[in-house]
């Protein structure tokens, strides 16, 4: 997908869904209808995104972020988040700039990242990172 | 072909020429049977979903075999988190179709298979792991549904298959040829089989010596020659051809099993994963039972949509808010999530085996099938309790759109004054479907019988409860002596 200048390119990244607690699907829809003008919502393989909007369904908060390290991610774990993370998009696109705010992909989620992957074998970590 | 889409599956049906029995005569045409089609519909789901990236985390996987993105349900389990997002698949699409999606049954064999064929060749050098890789990644790169068979008739329960008057109560090996071994047997109970580009058949019991002829596993394509389908019938069945679609309940979806017949098949050795090593049989059917009870996960979906219609007929009833009303759904619910505790831990649990598949705990996964067999039949009591006597006492949607009786259920039937008739006869269909129509089927004999019947479960909790240590702690602390 082609991206104006100046539009940010969001990556939508949802949890599996297997029990959420509100409709996911339709709080990003109502986002991305807000964000119209200042931002794309693209598929999170897309190889240049502005950020990652996690769409997480509970507090589990399970969707896979691993691939993603280095890129902001704004997180939805409830509808109430949603006006959160509307006010940092909104920010971020009006300044070019993230926002102190604006959660990254911390240390802390990278360790509880590679705990849930400890268990698997070298070769396969491999081939889900690619190293 | 790397996922396909759920038209790409319903076509991929298309090609296959089965031969399909139902009400003694040939099916020619089963995905657009309208008695078989709503559970081609249910593995469909298996396929949309995938697609759909609100679900794709848990839909999907990375091939450990290639590094491409497969079908979860062409997955073996690379870790712990592999097999929590199995079970919470299985919610997922239980609650998505409210009835049995399946495809797991494929899946639990091929993770079972991906163990023992490793073992196997430890001890006896036989080439079964890596012709068994090469056929899991033609699954894979195909995005096929297995069905995995394991039951067997089994003729006179106390006798072993060699002693069977009859010997093709169990599948066993007739021939010894160059280019395969013909197989002659039935599987009974076969969920999804029509449904399935492949069958993937193990042994049904732990065998001796003296069955090695028995101890068998092996996969094929499900229309290979000289295979037969016999349609399983199930409760209201007939109602799919009435045309009208309130009565089934379950409007979109469906199940079904079959009695599947090998009448001198031959298979090739490309897909012999077992042949007479009958010392793991055993290990087969526990590695399997273990994952396929895991696999109940399914039935906390279905659990959810059952509790999620005895809401609305409360509602549309008018008793929503009665105290006992209120109780009967928080206990269904705390019903349904304790059996989601057994699948998320079973799993949580989980361990690497020597091949590098990971398996769930055993004992977990034996506790929460057995809870399986319990729950759901108190959770249905529940549901049929507060929906009321109308389940079974209700009209037919051809009297609701009669001229001559439409009136008078619209006027009868009618309950809260903001509900339509129609959505409160609805409502009371889909839990008479789920309860005792054909829904029940997986939704309550399956939860008994599938995966094994409760017995099995116990003799597999006697084996692993780990009675020296809860003896040691109650010793020690009574002051026992010699306990500390």
């Amino acid at each position: 997908m082609v991206v104006n200048r100046g539009t940010l390119s969001i990556g939508i990244k949802y949890c599996g869904g297997c029990n959420p607690l509100y409709d996911r699907v339709a709080t990003a829809k109502k986002l991305e209808q807000k964000l119209r003008g200042k931002a794309v919502f693209v598929s999170p393989d897309n190889e240049e995104l502005d950020l990652i909007l996690a769409v997480q369904g509970c507090s589990r908060a399970c969707a896979d972020l691993s691939p993603f390290q280095g890129i902001s991610i704004q997180a939805i774990l409830r509808p109430e988040d949603a006006s959160k993370a509307l006010a940092h998009i909104i920010e971020r696109a009006r300044t070019g700039r993230r926002s102190s705010s604006e959660p990254i992909l911390l240390s802390h989620v990278h360790r509880e990242m590679r705990k849930k992957n400890d268990d698997i074998s070298p070769s396969y970590a491999r081939l889900l990172t690619g190293r | 072909m790397a996922m396909m889409t759920a038209d790409q599956y319903e076509e991929s049906l298309r090609q296959l020429n089965l031969v399909v029995y139902m009400f003694g005569k040939r099916v020619e045409n089963t995905v657009d049977d309208p008695i078989i089609r709503p559970s081609m519909k249910a593995v469909a789901k298996t396929y949309q979903l995938a697609h759909r990236p609100e679900h794709e985390d848990i839909m999907t996987a990375i091939s450990h075999l290639t590094g491409k993105k497969i079908n979860r349900f062409t997955h073996v389990h690379q870790s712990v988190n592999d097999l929590v997002k199995k079970s919470k698949m299985g919610r997922l699409l239980g609650r998505e179709t409210g009835c049995c999606f399946q495809r797991c049954v494929g899946m639990d064999a091929l993770n079972a298979l991906s163990i023992v064929t490793f073992n196997i060749d430890h001890k006896h050098g036989t080439p079964y792991h890596k012709r068994f890789n090469k056929y899991l990644e033609y699954v894979q790169e195909n995005d096929l549904t297995c069905d995995g068979a394991m039951t067997d008739s089994k003729g006179d329960r106390s006798l072993p298959p060699h002693k069977q008057s009859d010997p093709d109560q169990y599948v066993h090996v007739v021939e010894e040829r160059k280019d395969g071994i013909v197989v002659r047997g039935a599987k009974v109970h076969q969920t999804g089989a029509v449904n399935s580009h492949e069958i993937i058949v193990m042994p049904t019991v732990a065998m001796r010596e003296e069955d090695r002829d028995y101890a068998i596993s092996f996969a094929m394509p499900s229309d290979a020659e000289r295979i037969v389908y016999i349609m399983g019938r199930q409760s209201c069945d007939t109602r799919k051809l009435e045309g009208a679609n309130i009565d089934t309940g379950n409007v979109l979806f469906g199940g079904h099993e079959a009695l599947v017949i090998f009448d001198n098949v031959l298979v090739p050795w490309d897909g012999v994963f077992m042949y007479k090593e009958s010392e793991f049989a055993s290990q087969l059917v526990e590695s399997f039972a273990a994952y396929h009870r895991q696999s109940y996960a399914c039935k906390v979906g279905v659990g959810d949509v059952l509790i999620g219609a005895t809401q609305t007929v409360a509602e549309y009833n008018g008793v929503a808010n009665a105290s006992h009303v209120k109780d009967k759904i928080v206990e269904m619910n705390h019903l349904n999530e304790t059996l989601y505790c057994g699948c998320i831990a079973c799993a949580s649990e989980g361990h690497r085996e020597p091949s590098g598949t990971f398996n769930v705990d055993v004992l977990l996964a034996n506790i929460h099938k057995h809870n399986v067999t319990r729950f759901p039949y108190e959770i249905a009591r529940l549901a049929q309790d507060v929906a009321g006597g109308l389940v079974v006492t209700m009209p037919s949607e051809e009297d609701l759109r009669s001229r001559e009786t439409g009136k008078w259920l619209k006027k009868y039937l009618k309950a809260s004054r903001d509900v339509p008739t129609e959505n409160r006869m609805r409502i009371l269909r889909l839990i008479e479907n789920l309860t005792l129509g054909t829904g029940a089927v997986s939704y309550l004999t399956e939860s008994m019988h599938g995966a094994g019947s409760p017995q099995a479960q116990r003799i597999m909790i006697a084996r692993r409860m780990n009675m020296a240590e809860k003896q040691r702690a109650a010793k020690k602390l009574c002051g026992i002596d010699g306990s500390e």
